[in-house]
């Protein structure tokens, strides 16, 4: 700590920081093992009647809840958006406890969070970390990040004294806050909340009692200048909530700002050092904690030698998660196994405790309701790690149908408890022959606010979820409206879809364009031809079948389209007709709209195609288009090209249609080749190579050609073909793994 | 006395080595020549002693490794290639037992011989065994000495050769059956085996060996203003050993790590990263040979010098390598050749030699 030597200004900090009989200033890192232990040491010795802490005014509330027996660290004080955490190791949650037990005075001395111009990232270390003074120092000692510096210069040394440890602490903090301008400072919001720290300090002052502050080491240089005659503002009532957090949380490498590498063992390090555990015994149930089962106890005794070794030449006492991933990773990773090995043991570093919080204490009642749903449903809340929940949707019983359900719910609500990973798409009608529906759920304080937020509506999630679903309902435009009763029926409120039916039913009579209708059309049949939604067969079908009326009923329209936006729709409704067996009545609907109106001539023919169910239709389709050829070849080969797009395995399997577009190519020009090329190129991407070989053999034989017809690109690699043979297949595979086999037939 | 076309380490730096033992009142090891402390300013610098950086990579990498040299493990570098395993062996090596050339270079023909011990066949057969017809190996004489002996590309001896430490590790003896004696290793002695992850055989080795040695894996260079230090300090001391003044543009240096970042970034970009060797060394060995040819044929150095040396030292005759250089050119490089002079340059040689 050479370099903090640094004469006129250590004197005058020092001065400064032991000025006061009366108060004791504790600058920390929030988090850091070292604060906390030096802190409690502080707070025994001086026994301080007033404690300050630098925390937002308005969560003092909280501090009953925060010291009960019953809390568990890592829990957080949610407001607005953001949080405060406390760990275990945190100065603020050590000081709040000793304050409880003791009987001091607890001030809370931030200003309100509503008030602050940086939100949560006003706690955020990283301007202490990212100083110019700090990059210097981690050159200088050969360390590769900023945390790593801060273990060597207080997390790895004794000190003579808490005074001591909190002074050298002060030294480092002003001298990083001095690498920043006042302007910064202005910006970051940092001299309006030091302005109601001051106040604070100054007001506690007044009483002549004795005080302990404590505060980010950060703002420690700018309190010592309160002033007894400044005046304390009122502080606004605003809503703050305590709630259960988790040490994943609170990681810095998870870009937590204001917290400290893998919090687990920040936790682990913490406790065996306040225990008092013996140093070499620490290095022992350190490693012992981390060593994997295949490890010998000869491999154990060499890592801690060699950790005892490294300490030595890094000349600390205590090892830090730096010092202890090196010995291990030097003495046990030698392959490919052990590196997989050592990411499991850094997520054990990292951690998974979750908070827990005094039974009946703050837990709101949706909360509790949500909660114990979830156990209910046999979904696991212990841990703070992802779990996966599995459901034959094929064969679902009770049980299954409610657990998803539940899930579906908190999915709709936007609770971020979990995401379905695999399953059928009801809105695209895909998938919808898969056996099993995955789901990932993860319970995190991020569920717990999402619930905070909801409590508003009400105590139960049966009723969140039903009163949400009522107040979007009125906002719904037609898509919305079949959004909605797809998501009140996989919550399993049938009862609230036939409520509203009629309303929904309105809005359909209302939508005209063909797209939306078969969109929701597929939305709802893909729902009601499903076993998960059995129940709700009979409601859905009312819909679907007025649904098919008002499609229907539209029609007419596809004169008025652009060629390629009708063939869309007919190959979509003829797709949706297969699927789901619609079509006798597809054919009537098809008779209909022939023989009501005039068309344009290609439209007339795709229709006509399409309603061709016999040989015989196709043969006077096929001599009808050749008569039209003779009159008109371009608005034929419209018409060819739009059978073509629509039912493309017609070019193999209708003769007649290959022979027109062959005599229609043999007319038209070069020019005029290139220009209808990518259309024709696009009709054949649509067959497969059999079909296509098959062609090319007819059009050899068509235009009695003495040589084969290449129609396999030249200038392609045997490996390039070998490829997309292994890409076929492995195609096939998918295809069929996923219940699609209908789709290589035909 | 002429100098050694390339002095050990224990030669080249035998000033600072002396300086540090004399300044050094740590405790040592037993059969070591400095302690921990000294071993690590002497390879990572000590700028109030006057004692250079010698390894730019992470100083816990050295910690570590030094660590290991003091137990009863073996240190077994591993990394691809270029990245300064073997000089950091040979350092690690110099400062630990004073010298570094108990060495053993591994190869597929190596024997079992190489790594123990040989006879002098015409004493053998006129004397019988005897420890005077007996050729000891380095390791014999580094165990005898209480010394660090090195072993070069361990992974490309056979398995069943590299096995023939594992009893001279775990024992620390070295039995000759011929004579019915067994030597044991003194305070001190240890090896350091390197190996290169873009050789077959890493994997290979058997459990037992791994065993017996502490992995450490030296990365390449990840900051790209150390690189251009390193390069920059390594090229001046090798011209200075020549007794060749260039000067070498920083800019030209930065254009080449540059060129070596973006080609190395496997997976991170669109880029395809090349079959070749991109690693510090092989930069070190292109801007050492562009200052030559600036210097002997007068031609001021460009960086067409760059991508001509980079075309015969690291691309030689690989197809492959070719174009996908003309694609980088033609993504990044052309459009850098636009706003700076020394891209332009290297745009312009690059595309005569992989665009054509």
């Amino acid at each position: 700590m050479d370099e903090l030597n640094a004469g006129q200004w250590k004197q005058e900090l020092s001065e400064l920081f032991y000025a006061d009989e009366r108060i004791r200033w504790a600058p920390i890192r929030h988090h850091s093992p070292a604060c906390s232990l030096y802190l409690i040491e502080l707070l025994n010795t001086f026994e301080p009647e007033q404690v300050l802490i630098e925390a937002p005014a308005n969560y003092l509330q909280h501090v009953d809840d925060i010291a009960s027996a019953h809390t568990k660290p890592p829990i957080a004080i949610y407001q607005q958006g953001s949080f405060f955490p406390l760990a275990e190791n945190s100065p603020e949650y050590q000081a709040i406890k000793w304050a409880k037990q003791t009987g001091a005075e607890i001030s809370f001395i931030d200003l309100p969070h509503s008030q602050h111009a940086s939100g949560e990232a006003c706690w955020d270390e990283s301007w202490l970390n990212s100083s110019s003074y700090s990059q210097q120092l981690q050159q200088r000692y050969q360390c590769r990040d900023a945390d790593e510096l801060w273990c060597r210069l207080f997390e790895q040394k004794e000190f003579t004294s808490a005074d001591a440890f909190f002074f050298q602490v002060l030294l480092f903090c002003a001298a990083s806050r001095a690498c920043f301008s006042q302007a910064q400072l202005v910006r970051q919001g940092d001299e309006l909340r030091e302005d109601h720290m001051r106040a604070h300090i100054s007001a506690a002052h007044k009483k002549g009692c004795k005080i302990l502050v404590l505060t980010g080491g950060f703002h420690t240089p700018a309190l010592f200048a309160f002033d007894d005659h400044r005046q304390l503002n009122q502080t606004p009532d605003e809503p703050s909530y305590l709630v259960r957090y988790s040490e994943p949380q609170l990681d810095a490498l998870l870009g937590y700002r204001a917290g400290m590498p893998y919090p687990g063992y920040t936790k682990e390090w913490f406790l065996m050092r306040q225990s008092k555990v013996a140093h070499f015994d620490l290095v022992l149930t350190m490693l012992e904690r981390c060593a994997p089962d295949f490890m010998s106890v000869a491999d154990k005794i060499k890592a801690a030698e060699h950790l005892q070794g490294l300490l030595q030449l890094r000349g600390m006492n205590q090892p830090s998660y730096y010092d202890l991933s090196d010995s291990v990773a030097s003495c046990w990773l030698q392959g490919e196994k052990t590196t997989s090995w050592f990411t499991q043991l850094q997520l054990e570093w990292r951690g998974r405790a979750l908070g827990e919080l005094p039974e009946g204490s703050v837990e709101l009642p949706l909360i509790a309701n949500v909660r114990a749903l979830a156990k209910q449903h046999r979904l696991s809340l212990q841990y703070s790690e992802a779990k996966k929940a599995r459901f034959d949707v094929f064969e679902p019983s009770g049980s299954t149908r409610n657990r998803r359900q539940f899930l579906f719910s908190c999915c709709m609500l936007g609770i971020p408890f979990c995401t379905r990973l695999v399953g059928p798409s009801f809105s695209h009608g895909a998938d919808l022959s898969r056996q099993h529906e995955v789901w990932e759920y993860q319970w995190s304080p991020h569920v717990e606010v999402t619930l905070l937020e909801l409590s508003e509506l009400s105590d139960r999630l049966d009723e969140v979820v039903k009163k949400t679903l009522l107040m979007q309902l009125p906002d719904l435009d037609f898509e919305g409206r079949i959004e909605w009763i797809a998501n009140a029926i996989q919550c399993g409120l049938d009862g609230l879809v036939a409520d509203n039916l009629s309303a929904c039913c309105q809005a359909l009579e209302l939508q005209t364009d063909l797209k939306v209708l078969i969109s929701a059309m597929i939305h709802m049949l893909s729902l009601a031809k499903h076993p998960l939604f059995a129940r709700e067969h009979d409601l859905l079908r009312e819909l679907i079948e007025k649904m098919w009326q008002q499609l229907c009923g539209q029609l007419m329209q596809l004169n008025a389209l652009q060629t390629r936006e009708a063939l869309d729709i007919l190959m979509s409704l003829q797709g949706l007709c297969v699927t789901y067996q619609l079509a006798p009545d597809w054919k009537v609907q098809l008779q209909r709209i022939v023989s009501k109106q005039s068309h344009k001539t290609w439209l007339y023919y795709t229709i006509s195609a399409l309603m061709a169910s016999s040989s015989e239709d196709i043969d006077a389709l096929g001599h009808e288009l050749t008569l039209l050829y003779s009159r008109d070849p371009q608005v034929a080969f419209d018409a060819l090209r739009a059978i073509a797009s629509l039912l493309p395995h017609w070019l193999d399997q209708q003769p007649v249609i290959l022979t027109l577009l062959n005599g229609w190519l043999e007319l038209i020009s070069d020019e005029q080749f290139n220009l209808i090329l990518p259309s024709l190129r696009k009709m054949f991407c649509r067959l497969d190579s059999q079909e296509i070989d098959r062609i090319a053999q007819r059009v050899q034989g068509i235009n009695q050609w003495d040589e084969r017809l290449a129609w396999q690109p030249i200038g392609i690699s045997q490996d390039s073909i070998d490829r997309a043979a292994y890409l076929q297949q492995e195609m096939i595979i998918n295809l069929k793994q996923q219940g699609l086999s209908e789709w290589l037939s035909d | 006395m002429v100098r050694p076309l390339r002095q050990r380490a224990e030669q080249k730096f035998a000033d600072e080595l002396a300086l540090l033992k004399e300044q050094d009142s740590a405790s040592k090891p037993q059969g070591w020549q400095l302690s921990p402390r000294a071993v690590k300013a002497f390879i990572l610098g000590e700028p109030e002693l006057g004692v250079d950086k010698k390894y730019y990579g992470e100083a816990a990498l050295v910690e570590r490794a030094i660590v290991s040299l003091m137990s009863n493990q073996g240190l077994m570098l591993v990394g691809p290639p270029g990245t300064a395993k073997s000089m950091l062996s040979e350092l690690l090596a110099c400062a630990i037992s004073g010298t570094s050339e108990l060495l053993v270079q591994g190869t597929a023909g190596t024997s079992e011989e190489q790594l123990k011990y040989t006879w002098n066949f015409a004493q053998l057969l006129s004397n019988g065994p005897s420890l005077e017809a007996l050729v000891k190996s380095p390791i014999y004489h580094a165990m005898e000495q209480g010394k660090v002996a090195r072993i070069e590309e361990l992974t490309r001896c056979p398995q069943e050769i590299q096995d023939a430490l594992i009893s001279i590790l775990s024992e620390k003896q070295l039995t000759v059956p011929e004579l019915g004696v067994s030597i044991q290793a003194q305070p001190g002695f240890n090896l350091i085996g390197t190996a290169n992850l873009a050789d077959k055989g890493v994997n290979e080795m058997s459990s037992a060996l791994k065993r017996r040695f502490n992995f450490e894996t030296v990365p390449v260079l990840q900051d790209p203003l150390q690189e251009r230090r390193l390069i920059q300090s390594q090229v001046s001391t090798q011209l200075a050993q020549q007794s060749v003044s260039v000067a070498i543009a920083d800019e030209l240096v930065a254009l080449l790590v540059q060129v070596f970042n973006d080609l190395r970034r496997k997976g991170q970009s669109n880029l395809q990263s090349l079959e070749a060797v991109l690693s510090t060394a092989e930069a070190v060995n292109i801007v050492h040979a562009c200052a030559l040819q600036s210097h002997f044929l007068q031609q001021p150095l460009s960086g067409a010098h760059i991508a001509q040396q980079m075309h015969g030292s690291v691309i030689k005759d690989n197809v492959e390598d070719m174009a996908k250089l003309a694609s980088y050119l033609d993504i990044i490089v052309r459009e850098r050749a636009r706003e700076q002079a020394h891209w332009r340059d290297f745009f312009e040689a690059g595309k005569v030699l992989w665009m054509s």
